[in-house]
């Protein structure tokens, strides 16, 4: 095998799709090699000098290190100077790295490497929400309170005895988002990963306010609930990956729907949720907020993990990060299949995602994407607490009916991406970057039974409510910015500004029908439509720093959002009618979307600040609904948030915040089973409060605590209806399906307790725990309290891992979900047309064993 | 118990709101407003002996509109089948109504024989009398002619996942469970346009009434037209 080039400027692959198998076939194993080098196991960030920082000024600084054989720093050299400071800075925190040694034929040697370290000025403030311990053996480097902390290097390049031509492994600060708000949280990996989830979307609700539920099975977006917005399947929330936008406008399931199961857990190296809208930056469907999953691998080599587990649930996952190219560089795919936890619940998901980064000319660093993923799985769907209560099923069951035991889904997602970004010294940065995605959806799912009469065929009935939905959608895009350089009129005044654009094209085809089972029969028609839909964003963003203790940001932002809808089955004649004209109706609509955004930040300390933020968003209509002409009605939404954030002794160690937050939004949507999608609702409110507390006291112990309480209302009484001209409505109605208070706990400890093989042995335990109160349903009721507990143990080596996940630790009974209306399964002698409250069962305990090989 | 008590407490002070509806049950009793004799049309002198008569299953709707489109949610329900005697003013039991509080504007209701959407006919309930909807006895006089009837009367919906009676009448609002729902029907009122002529040369000491004669059409248009089941709430 050809040895990796000993320079990083790699040169570009072809073809997206194969970067998995092409960086594996290209790179050796570095298994093979004569001499082992040494690997990185705990490394500490550098601290940004204070004074250079507030100058605005950076440096580069190049040590050669000397490792001994106990894998411990014994000597360092300055190879390139920065300067006094940013030596001193580079070489106090290298000193305290920890190594496994390199090794000759197995035996621990002596080995000296170079390590460059990039500082570079940051233009904003960072705040991490939390800075744990770091896993082995290449932990996230920590990032102090308010700085930008450098990114450490990469497992180092290969190393000879003598090293002549070492591998200058040159490395960009990764830069993390200044948060807007109090309520603006990066997550980095080691939060992400003190207890288990299931999934990436499950990695969520370690933000504050977010809870996540699957209720509809692996082939189906998640529902996703953020500071007292039922965002449904993405709604309320812009979701990105990477450069890649995830909602889908106008999806025939829900507008915004955003299925996050593509996304391999693994390769999340950070999330961030903006909760509010006070960035210019924000596009569609940031109503509640928005959550951005950064990918990348910090732990480089090959990772391989097999997880077998109840139900017949087995997952595998092969992740390759070539050591000595940056964490943005990957290569993974995971399957999984199961049979599920009760009746008709079996999936089988697959998805493959890789990444590489490269220097390209004139100083852009050229990043591509590509992943693409597939799920199918059983739909159990819901079932009527009266007939569980009544015995005729049970909890973990599908109505023993052909019609229930049809539903079931099919998804899949293909995308790809190339980024291009520089960044200078004077922290000047201009991105650009280009996205196509592809996705298929196909869902057949019954909620109500039997009460359906075709609209075609107005004697047909009683055929089953199995709706099928079909979505396809081929989007693509494009995002630039440029921020301008730090301007500094004066020492006390400072500021950058950016501007920007996004442009989106989709090209969606949906339909509605409804079938009868199991033959699939069509047996009415409800949707056909062919939906062309373009959006066009523009920003501008100004940051601008008075002094240490003042920081003001915001702009305003701009999007123009066109439609044009063929919509097949418009102006559907009735079959008592006489036929005038052919069914069909084209029609287009424009509009414009305009809002402010904006924050101030005091810092009177460094280890605290307060901050207050306000912003207007918009969330676009679901295109089929518009008329010709119209000027396209959009769900406008006014957020506003005052809060504090004190982190004495630096954001690693404790993090304390808080928040008071209104939101107001012209036009809500709620869940319509009846029809399998989503219907106005009228203007809502939501005013609450949200805290959190992090803890890292010692290396070993992390702690975070958050309760989140909103009251969300409706105000104004719902649209009339035929059926309901005058829909009851009581000033302060709570809005259905938001729980009032969302608390959420982890605990995780990491020690080592000796050696084995040269190797350190590490113990690791996580816990998590979920509460959200019960639940508003529409018609009065409410659904019932939900407490969830999640806990994991591991041991691990340099090369070997074994462990055990367990969801649901307490076996709780839970409903994933909870709905309230009128169905008929035939169950009883005379149907009910009352609402009633139904449920989607969540999953019982279930319990996974994990044995993960790493290389 | 503390606990209890404290986590309901922390329940009640979250919710810091209303809910727009809640759910109430009250009874539903039904009577008879007429019973002596009385004279229809081609005078004859009739008194009916027996009319028991089966109600249900009710809904009722938000909407005045009488098409079941507009009442796929009902406000109310009695989700049951009962019979009664129509002859007596006594309020008999028939069962309880489900339902949240809000406005009734409509109902939607059968006579003790459904045809619900997975029916593939129409299917006698459990109060229904004997498989049917309604049962009469009678005797009608004119001149020298005395004719003793009998008729059961089968009041089916028309159509598959409908109702016998669409957009009858109704309404109420209703604000909490502190009422009851009493169902009158006039039974005089239903024969009074009957014309015994039909069957007044039947030689049959009692004449069992076709269900598709031009008497029972008569009854039927008055049960489910002219005269329908009258629909009052009281407070309690």
């Amino acid at each position: 095998m050809n040895p990796l080039p000993s320079n990083t400027a790699l040169r570009p692959l072809a073809g997206g799709a194969l970067i998995i198998i092409l960086l594996g076939l290209l790179c050796p194993l570095r298994a093979l090699a004569e001499v082992t080098p040494p690997a990185l196991m705990e490394r500490v960030d550098a601290v940004y000098p204070p004074d250079a920082l507030a100058l605005g000024e950076g440096a580069n600084v190049v040590l050669r290190v000397t490792i001994d054989e106990g894998g411990k720093v014994s000597g360092v050299e300055v190879t390139q100077s920065g300067g006094p400071r940013f030596d001193a800075a580079a070489t106090g925190a290298v000193m305290q790295w920890t190594f496994t040694p390199a090794q000759r034929d197995g035996k621990p040697v002596k080995s000296r490497i170079t390590i460059p370290f990039t500082f570079e000025p940051p233009p904003v403030t960072v705040q991490k929400a939390v800075t744990p311990p770091p896993p082995r053996p290449a932990p996230i480097a920590v990032a102090r309170a308010l700085e930008p902390a450098p990114q450490a290097a990469p497992p180092p390049p290969p190393v000879r005895e003598a090293p002549a031509d070492v591998v200058d492994v040159s490395v960009r600060g990764r830069r993390s988002p200044p948060p807007r708000a109090t309520s603006d949280y990066v997550l980095n990996r080691e939060v992400l990963t003190v207890a288990p989830h299931q999934g990436a979307a499950e990695m969520l609700m370690s933000a504050p306010g977010v809870y996540v539920a699957q209720a509809e099975g692996e082939a189906v977006a998640h529902e996703i609930q953020l500071r007292g917005f039922d965002a449904e399947h993405g709604q309320d929330i812009e979701l990105t990956a990477g450069v890649v936008p995830v909602n889908l406008p106008s999806h025939i399931h829900g507008q915004g729907y955003a299925d996050l199961n593509f996304i391999i857990p693994e390769v999340v190296r950070s999330v961030r949720v903006t909760e509010g809208v006070y960035d210019p930056r924000q596009g569609d469907f940031a109503v509640a907020g928005s959550i951005h999953f950064d990918l990348g691998v910090v732990e480089r080599g090959w990772q391989i993990k097999t997880s077998l587990g109840t139900f017949g649930t087995a997952r595998q996952l092969v992740l390759w990060a070539p050591a000595g190219m940056p964490e943005e560089t990957f290569g993974a795919v995971v399957i999984k299949r199961s049979q599920g936890f009760g009746m008709n619940r079996g999936s089988m998901s697959g998805t493959g995602m890789g990444q590489m980064v490269w220097e390209a000319p004139l100083g852009f660093r050229a990043t591509l994407h590509a992943s693409a993923a597939g799920a199918r799985a059983g739909l159990a769907g819901v079932l009527r607490y009266d007939d569980l209560n009544a015995g005729l099923v049970n909890f973990y069951d599908s109505y023993p009916d052909p019609t229930a035991n049809a539903q079931n889904a099919l998804s899949t997602r293909a995308q790809s991406a190339v980024t291009l970004e520089r960044t200078s010294g004077d922290g000047a940065r201009t991105e650009f970057s280009l996205w196509g995605l592809f996705s298929t959806f196909r869902l057949k799912e019954n909620f109500t039974g039997y009460l359906q009469r075709s609209q075609q065929r107005p004697q047909w009935v009683g055929r089953g409510d199995l709706i099928e939905q079909y979505h396809q959608d081929l989007a693509g895009g494009a995002r630039a910015s440029h921020r301008t350089a730090r301007i500094a009129p004066f020492s006390w005044l400072s500021a950058h500004f950016e501007g920007g654009t996004t442009l989106r094209v989709d090209i969606m085809e949906q339909q509605q029908n409804l079938v009868a089972a199991p033959q699939n029969e069509t047996w009415d028609q409800r949707v056909d439509a062919d939906i062309k839909g373009a959006d066009i964003g523009l920003y501008l963003d100004a940051d601008i720093r008075i002094t240490r203790f003042l920081r003001l940001r915001g702009g305003p932002r701009v999007d123009v959002l066109y439609y044009d809808v063929d919509d097949k089955l418009g102006n559907f004649i009735p079959s008592v009618q006489r036929q005038t004209h052919i069914v069909g109706y084209r029609r287009t609509a424009l509009g414009m979307a305009f809002g402010p955004r904006g924050s101030i930040e005091v810092t009177p300390f460094s280890w605290l600040g307060f901050q207050a933020a306000y912003g207007e968003g918009y969330r676009s209509p679901q295109a089929r609904i518009l008329e010709d002409g119209e000027n396209a009605p959009y769900t406008k939404v006014r957020s506003g948030e005052v809060g504090f954030r004190l982190t004495p002794g630096g954001s690693d160690r404790f993090s304390l915040s808080g928040a008071a937050f209104v939101t107001l939004l012209s036009q809500d949507l709620a869940f319509d089973p009846g029809e399998g999608r989503l219907e106005t609702v009228g203007p809502t409110s939501r005013k609450g409060l949200a805290s959190q507390l992090l803890v890292h006291p010692w290396s070993w112990l992390l702690t975070s605590l958050s309760v989140t309480y909103v009251n969300a209302t409706l105000d104004a009484p719902p649209p009339a209806t035929a059926e309901n001209p005058n829909p009851p409505y009581r000033r302060g109605q709570l809005l259905p399906y938001v729980p009032p208070l969302v608390v959420r706990g982890d605990v995780g400890l990491q020690k080592d307790f000796g050696m084995l093989r040269n190797s350190p042995l590490t113990a690791r335990v996580g816990a998590g725990f979920s509460f959200l109160s019960p639940r508003p349903l529409p018609y009065g009721k409410l659904a019932e309290p939900v407490f969830l507990v999640d806990c994991s143990a591991s041991l691990r080596t340099r090369n070997l891992e074994i462990g055990m996940e367990i969801f649901n630790l307490f076996n709780q009974r839970y409903a994933a979900t909870e709905y309230s209306f009128v169905s008929n399964w035939a169950t009883r002698e005379v149907p009910s047309s009352l609402p009633a409250r139904h449920f989607s069962a969540g999953s019982p305990r279930t319990v996974m064993l994990v044995l993960g090989v790493h290389i | 118990m503390m606990r209890d008590f404290s986590f309901a407490a922390l329940l009640a002070f979250l919710q810091c709101g209303a809910p727009s509806q809640q759910e109430v049950v009250y009874p539903l009793v039904a009577r008879g407003v007429s019973s002596g004799p009385f004279t229809s049309r081609g005078s004859w002198d009739v008194t009916l002996t027996d009319a028991r008569v089966a109600l249900g299953p009710i809904y009722f709707c938000t909407t005045e509109a009488a098409s079941p489109d507009f009442c796929e949610v009902a406000q109310a329900e009695f989700a049951s089948s009962a019979n009664f005697n129509a002859l007596t003013g006594d309020e008999q039991l028939l069962g309880e109504v489900r339902g949240l509080t809000g406005t009734i504007g409509s109902a939607q209701y059968d006579f003790g024989i459904s045809w619900t959407t997975t029916q593939n006919n129409p299917t006698a309930t459990s109060g229904s009398l004997n498989g049917h909807s309604a049962h009469f006895e009678g005797i009608a006089q004119r001149a020298d002619k005395t004719v003793r009837f009998v008729l059961e009367l089968d009041l089916p919906p028309r159509d598959q996942g409908s109702r016998t009676v669409q957009g009858g009448r109704a309404g109420a609002d209703i604000a909490d469970a502190r009422v009851n729902l009493l169902v009158s029907v006039d039974p005089v009122a239903w024969w009074r346009h009957v014309d015994f002529s039909e069957i007044e040369n039947n030689p049959e000491s009692v004449v069992q009434i076709d269900g598709d004669s031009v008497i029972a059409n008569t009854v039927i248009i008055g049960m489910t037209a002219n005269e329908t089941p009258v629909f009052e709430w009281r407070a309690q």
